[in-house]
């Protein structure tokens, strides 16, 4: 057995929302102002129909149809079994995999592109904005659009636009308009442009002139679109984890013992994951892990914060490369999970113990991902790299270990739109840029002094 | 998030200060302190390494500046 498959008429009709079961509820996001959000603030970017998504503390929200009809093109995906990568490692353990990079635009993304642009259009909008980096999700929302008959407007970050234009191409194929950001379309473009008029741009440019565009439309039938990070984002992922469990219980595998998913802004570990947590919740023994790079760790290290003080007294520590004016570092890959967000769903999760973050190197990554290739045939993009080194790890303990262990991963999507970051580690222009120590603890000791989150967990896992 | 080789120089001139990541994505390799105490002030530096806001958050203050209420 490969592939375990349902049908149409067994696919989940609700999407599991984890912010009813936290042990510990979620507190209210706060804005600018320092006091709670109402849903009535956000009315200008999204639709109230998913705004009551965001705020909802239902467990089960139904999927409409017509939202269903749209995923049945390819969902249910696939749940795959790794038999060729288990057999290159000697494990006894069995890996399955989520195959999402199956759906039209290649990864996870169009499960929260498409019900968001069904319940915009519901609400009688007419055209979503977006930003971009890469362009996965310009490319999903613009996919998505183009079946729910809207328009679709995207802000891509320019030095990307420029590097990476086949994702453009098939946001444009869908219909959908990309533009490099800055543009002269807006005031938060035109005022950067007249400063820089060779700005390079950056996703907070793309995502004020992405914002600015629904706000100023007088018509009012214009909102804004988010891939990641928000509530109704994780939800709607949701699906894959559902999936899961379904195809599971259909081959006799009833105990999971390892959910892993890569994390970046967190919407396909959350997807994956969360109907695995409920079953921790409720007293499963599970290890919940997502992987993020150690380059970037948002979950796996401590936050940075400074305050004047601090700074005032920093001193330099590391022996490092001087830095005179012809300094030129090498690059680095700047990967889908460099995000500067987690969802907070998924960190009040890590704080309460629900799940273990764990962080990968880089050239671990690539070398899973090249293993991957050459035994289960299919490239990954590499965020999906991450889980899968972990997914290595795991299977590696457990044949030390000679446990049988059933693993479950979230392959959330295929690298063919990003074979130059292949080429640039096959040809050896990548290393592995973790975090130093030195540097974590001098950013731990410079925060002691300041309020902190509280961090509220009820000390059950 | 951007998908390809970033070269310091994109990360240093990033809006009007340099992205707030800098010192996690680049400290392996640079004293990225340093660099920072040498070209900007003491204010500059504070609001470069302070924590972002949470989304909610950015998107309400965005929502504001687009609506030209913004201080």
């Amino acid at each position: 057995m490969i592939k375990v498959l349902l049908n149409e008429d067994e696919i989940p009709r609700q999407w599991y929302n984890l912010a009813a079961d936290l042990p510990t509820p979620m507190l209210p996001p706060l804005g600018p102002d320092g006091n709670p959000v109402t849903p009535d603030a956000l009315a200008p970017v999204f639709p109230m129909n998913l705004i009551e998504q965001e705020v909802s503390q239902e467990r089960w929200i139904t999927i409409p149809e017509e939202v269903l009809e749209i995923l049945y093109k390819w969902r249910p995906s696939p749940l795959c079994r790794a038999t060729s990568l288990e057999k290159a490692l000697k494990t006894p353990a069995r890996i399955y995999y989520k195959n999402e990079g199956v759906s039209p635009a290649g990864s996870h993304k169009p499960n929260t592109a498409v019900p968001q642009a069904w319940y915009n259009k519901q609400f009688g909008i007419e055209k979503l904005t977006t930003e971009t980096g890469a362009g996965q999700w310009g490319s999903a929302l613009s996919f998505a659009c183009a079946l729910l008959g809207l328009k679709c407007k995207v802000y891509m970050v320019r030095i990307s636009f420029e590097q990476k234009p086949f994702r453009k191409l098939m946001m444009q194929v869908w219909g959908g308009e990309c533009v490099a950001s800055p543009s002269t379309q807006t005031k938060a473009g035109r005022d950067i442009l007249a400063k820089d008029p060779d700005t390079p741009g950056s996703l907070g440019i793309a995502i004020s002139e992405a914002v600015e565009e629904a706000v100023t439309d007088a018509s009012g039938k214009t909102r804004y679109s988010l891939g990641s990070v928000l509530n109704h984002v994780m939800l709607h992922q949701t699906i894959i984890g559902l999936e899961a469990k379904k195809q599971l219980a259909k081959i006799g595998e009833n105990k999971v013992d390892t959910v892993i998913g890569c994390a970046g802004g967190g919407s396909n570990f959350a997807g994956i994951a969360f109907p695995f947590v409920a079953d921790k919740i409720n007293g499963a023994q599970i290890d919940i892990i997502p992987v993020e790079p150690s380059s970037c760790p948002t979950l796996t290290r401590a936050p940075f914060a400074y305050d004047h003080g601090d700074v005032a007294k920093m001193t330099p520590l590391l022996p490092m490369h001087s830095l005179g004016h012809e300094f030129v570092s090498p690059p680095i890959h700047a990967g889908g999970l460099r995000y500067h967000g987690m969802a907070p769903l998924v960190s009040q999760a890590a704080v309460e113990g629900l799940i273990t973050p764990r962080s990968v190197d880089q050239l671990h990554c690539y070398e899973s991902a090249l293993m991957w290739a050459r035994t289960e045939g299919f490239i990954p993009a590499p965020e999906t790299s991450h889980a899968i080194a972990a997914v290595v790890e795991e299977a590696v303990n457990a044949r030390e270990e000679g446990k049988e262990k059933v693993i479950l991963f979230n392959w959330s999507g295929h690298g063919l739109m990003d074979l130059l970051g292949y080429d640039a580690f096959m040809s050896g222009k990548l290393g592995n840029y973790p975090l130093p120590e030195e540097e974590l603890q001098r950013s731990i000791k410079s925060i002691e002094g300041l309020p902190k989150a509280e961090a509220r967990r009820t000390g059950r896992w | 998030m951007l998908g390809h080789l970033v070269p310091f120089r994109y990360c240093r001139s990033l809006d009007r200060l340099p992205c707030r990541r800098m010192v996690q994505c680049w400290s392996s390799q640079i004293d990225v302190r340093e660099y920072l105490r040498k070209r900007f002030n003491d204010q500059e530096i504070a609001a470069i390494l302070s924590p972002g806001q949470p989304k909610i958050s950015q998107l309400l203050d965005l929502v504001r500046r687009a609506k030209g209420q913004a201080p």
